[in-house]
């Protein structure tokens, strides 16, 4: 029982980091019609200037700018790239993005090498034990952040004009257009807000006891399995995806390493998310939409 | 949004990258004339190291075509390449070595077995459109490369496994080709000739489906997803044809490129090669035979441009560094990307299009200067 | 306060390389008038609203010649925004309301470019709500579970929201039963009699020239007929293609 419970919590925690990632994907998806396959090189990016940053200013200042490079890089991609191609086939989009990821890996590694570095965390490795549970600061640092961030984008969906706006460009380009509401403008708030996501997902993805390394690109790309169990186009499921496939990961590192070369938890979201592909097609929560038959 | 009706000419617009193959027919002597000059290649290149570059072209336009039928006949976005191609080269290294099976036993088997494993994949594929496809097979890569790792069995694990070789008349082709004491074909002269005789047969039979009902099945698939069920196309039975063709040609590029190298290990089939294998197609020109040489061509040779050009430029060092710097195989992978991105911006049609256009031009210009 | 609320001049519009889909336009909304733009299917008229509105690009439209004036400034190459800040607003043809939104904030979205406070949204509801009031029970239901005369209010109420001066509605009587006609007719009516201005696009004939000042006859991207609508309507001609009955019955039967 102390082990699933300690299993659950670092399970939640990682979860918690992948629907950080996986709204993204959802409010690109959503919002600029394109699935960013670039977007775990986006995480990537933000770890990177973290680290870079963290000897010379103090950590929130490091953060900062981290939002800073790693937003400004998704609007000029959005911009240069994704404005020009919105009348684009899916295929070209989806190629445009894998080439994106591929630049932007290249740049990562030409700037800071193939070597790991650090953590990029907030908080150090200390622990608090609740009976016999050992908690990592790291750990509810990571579950802290991201429900406040949750309920931040919460907020700005629901209560505010432009997050009223995003989703009706979301849920009906042209007539968005109608109402006078900056279609283009839209896309690259979506874009924005996925980057600064990414960042904040980023640095508990680097932290105790994970560090960054040149890989964490496609780490973050276990978020893709979540976003599609829970559906493309669905924030709940996003969040709900990323609960699924961090508790899959811990706990299947944690039981099932006896089995299929102790690797079996990697694979698993997955399988699971083909599983859910093939009984239902548009997720968890998603809605039936045009982009499936 | 309204979609709108695109008429066949128009589909070119609606999807960049993929358009409508020339019905134009190019002439018997131009194939005659390019069949001869790559038969004339080993003779006139005597670098090995551009010979082995061409190889490799070669072979990997096998997997190029077919990609050009699922994603640009009928339209169906796959990112799985990189799960087909070892099913090809591990059933042809259990057939080849583990069962000393000739190759004219293991290469065809190679394309079977990829086939019907495309065409399991596909009642999967088959429910799915754009982005939750290419998400879905991106899927099957990731489970793909963990099968080979722990089957070790097959696979000899991480480590990997000797691969099926080419035995001609009792010559293996990686010690070129002998009669008696003298060598008729240096290694990459055989080698060149035997992957330019298999790509040969895949043209062909991609040419065949291009013409046939199946060809144009395809494109109605490709062009109205929906609608091409109510014309009477069984748009299920067709895109796993589509897939199960797919397949078997990355199953015998790779069972190919296995070969070649002698050796095979389960790192090989990571995502990166099936980015860079829909990368050739499309810089190629998507969906025309000639532009998947080209477009592979373009991606083995680039590297060795750069690598070699890389001697000559000061800050660009040979190999990876652990802190940073520009080195010669980042930046090639920086052109590459970039590459993949201006023929998406700029000439969706690729580089066929763009090696076409002097001539298109200039008959153009006759036929103008004619009237 | 002498310049029309919208003008357009010789305006000529194409798709793509080939097809020319409007040619050589005139017409005018005067202030406070509804006018009507009549034609069979494809004559243009839906894509005389998307040059007028700004949202050509959308559909791979562009204007070749001519000029669009709105409330006496030149518009022909602005964003659609900055039209609908200047006091543009429609519905599109088909409703094409946000179906996974709520009613309520649908109609919030119709606000979202005039950046109301609090109080001056509250205001501009009640205002869209008074013309609307079937629409004060629905406010929470998901606009795509809507039934079709409710879809249309909701269009209209959403355009509404930013406070036009000019109103383009796009065949607001498109399959809808006659008698939800005869309601969204006296929505049309009471949205007049506010001061706004209105291009009434329409294949109900009879309906549109019972309510409008003026008409227009499109056929084939050309203006081929206008005149006052009193006039329209006992014109054998209009009778007989778009009133439904035939020249020999005569006009103006069902008045
Ligand atoms: N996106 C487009 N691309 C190419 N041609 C178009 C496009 N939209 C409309 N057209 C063409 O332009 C012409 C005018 O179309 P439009 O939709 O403006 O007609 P309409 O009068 O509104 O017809 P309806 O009464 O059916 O709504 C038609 O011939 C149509 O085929
Ligand atoms: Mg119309």
């Amino acid at each position: 029982m102390t082990l699933f419970l300690q299993l659950g919590f670092q399970g939640v925690a990682l979860g918690m980091v992948y629907a950080l990632i996986a709204l993204g994907f959802v409010i690109m998806t959503k919002g600029s019609n394109t699935f960013n396959f670039a977007h775990g090189e986006f995480v990537a990016v933000g770890a990177y200037v973290v680290v870079a940053l963290m000897p010379h200013l103090p950590y929130w200042m490091a953060f900062i700018g981290s939002v800073v490079v790693t937003v400004t890089l998704a609007l000029v991609a959005e911009r240069l790239l994704l404005r020009r191609l919105v009348s684009a086939s899916p295929t070209a989009l989806i190629l445009a993005t894998l080439a994106l990821a591929v630049i932007v890996h290249a740049l990562v590694l030409v700037v800071w090498g193939v070597g790991t570095k650090g953590s990029a965390g907030p908080v150090g490795s200390g622990t608090v034990e609740i009976g016999d549970v050992v908690l990592t600061y790291s750990g509810i640092a990571t579950i802290g952040t991201s429900i406040l961030v949750l309920l931040a984008l919460l907020v700005f969906f629901r209560w505010t004009s432009y997050g009223l706006a995003l989703r009706a460009t979301a849920s009906h380009q042209e007539a968005a257009a109608a109402q006078g509401i900056d279609v283009g403008r839209m896309f690259a708030l979506s874009w924005g807000i996925a980057a600064a996501l990414a960042v904040v997902a980023s640095i508990f993805l680097a932290s105790f006891p994970r560090i960054v390394s040149p890989t964490i690109g496609l780490v973050a790309l276990a978020a893709i399995p979540a976003v599609v169990i829970g559906g493309l186009d669905s924030f709940v499921g996003a969040v709900v995806g990323g609960l699924v496939v961090g508790l899959i990961q811990v706990l299947g590192a944690g039981y099932l390493t006896d089995y299929g070369g102790g690797r079996l938890h990697e694979v698993l979201p997955y399988v699971l998310m083909l599983v859910v592909l093939v009984l239902r097609p548009y997720g968890l929560f998603g809605s039936r939409g045009i982009e499936r038959v | 949004m309204t979609a709108t009706v695109s008429t066949p000419e128009t589909t070119a617009e609606v999807a960049p990258g993929f358009r409508r193959p020339s019905q134009r027919r190019r002439g018997p002597w131009a194939v005659a004339a390019w069949v001869v000059l790559m038969l004339a290649v080993p003779l006139l290149v005597s670098s090995d190291q551009w010979m082995g570059v061409g190889i490799f072209a070669l072979i990997a336009a096998v997997g190029v075509l077919g990609i050009q039928i699922v994603m640009g006949l009928a339209g169906q976005v796959s990112i799985a390449t990189a799960a087909f191609m070892p099913i090809g080269a591990y059933t042809a290294a259990w057939l080849g070595v583990d069962h000393g099976q000739p190759f004219w036993v293991w290469l065809p088997a190679s394309a079977v077995v990829a086939g019907i494993g495309g065409a399991l994949f596909a009642p999967i594929a088959v429910r799915m459109r754009g982005h939750y496809l290419g998400v879905a097979t991106l899927g099957l890569v990731f489970i793909a490369s963990y099968v080979w790792e722990v089957w070790t069995d097959l696979t000899g694990g991480s480590g990997g496994r000797v691969a099926a070789p080419v035995v001609i008349n009792g010559q293996d082709l990686l010690d070129g080709y002998w009669s008696g004491d003298t060598q008729v074909l240096t290694l990459f002269q055989a080698w060149w000739y035997f992957a330019f005789a298999v790509l040969l047969v895949a043209m062909v039979v991609t040419w065949n489906i291009k013409r046939s009902r199946l060809g144009r099945a395809f494109m109605a698939v490709r062009d109205k997803d929906l609608a091409a069920g109510v014309v009477g196309i069984p748009v299920t039975r067709t895109k796993t044809t589509a897939f199960a063709i797919s397949s078997a040609f990355a199953g015998v590029s790779g069972s190919l490129l296995a070969a070649y190298m002698g050796y095979v290990t389960p790192a090989q089939w990571s995502l990166t090669l099936s980015i860079d294998f829909i990368a050739m197609a499309v810089i190629g020109g998507a969906g025309t035979i000639a532009g998947a040489l080209l477009g592979a061509l373009f991606y083995k040779a680039m590297p060795e441009a750069v690598n070699w050009l890389s001697t000559y430029v000061p800050f660009v060092s040979q190999d990876a560094k652990v802190d940073g710097g520009l080195t010669a195989p980042l930046l090639s992978q920086m052109l590459f990307g970039a590459a993949i991105l201006l023929v998406l911006l700029f000439e969706p049609r690729g580089l066929n299009a763009l090696v076409r256009r002097p001539f298109h031009w200039a008959r153009t210009r006759r036929e103008r200067s004619a009237r | 306060m002498s310049e029309p609320a919208l003008a357009v001049t010789d305006l000529s519009v194409r798709y793509g390389a080939a097809a020319t889909a409007l040619t050589g336009i005139d017409l005018m909304v005067p202030r406070g008038e509804i006018v009507t733009l009549l034609g069979p299917n494809g004559a243009g008229k839906s894509t005389l609203m998307r040059a007028v509105s700004g949202l050509l690009h959308v559909h791979g439209g562009v204007i070749t010649s001519g000029r669009v004036e709105l409330l006496g400034s030149d518009v022909t190459s602005d964003r659609p925004a900055a039209r609908v800040r200047r006091g543009l607003a429609q519905a599109l043809e088909g409703r094409q309301v946000f179906p996974d939104l709520t009613v309520a904030e649908n109609l919030a979205a119709g606000g979202h470019v005039r950046r109301y406070r609090k109080a001056q949204a509250r205001e501009a509801l009640e205002r869209a709500l008074s013309h609307l009031p079937r629409l004060h029970d629905l406010m929470d239901r998901k606009a795509g579970y809507l039934s079709g005369g409710e879809q249309q209010m909701l269009a209209i109420g959403r355009a509404l929201m930013s406070q036009p001066t000019v109103l383009l509605l796009d065949e607001p009587s498109l399959g809808l039963a006659p008698k939800i006609v005869e309601t969204v007719r006296d929505i049309i009516l009471d949205i007049r009699d506010e001061g706004t201005s209105i291009l009434l696009v329409e294949q109900n004939a009879a309906m549109a020239l019972s309510i409008a000042q003026h008409g227009y006859v499109l056929e084939s991207g050309r203006i081929v007929r206008s005149g006052a609508a009193a006039d329209l309507r006992d014109d054998d001609e209009i009778a007989a293609l778009y009133l439904g009955v035939s020249a020999s019955e005569g006009a103006g039967s069902h008045a």
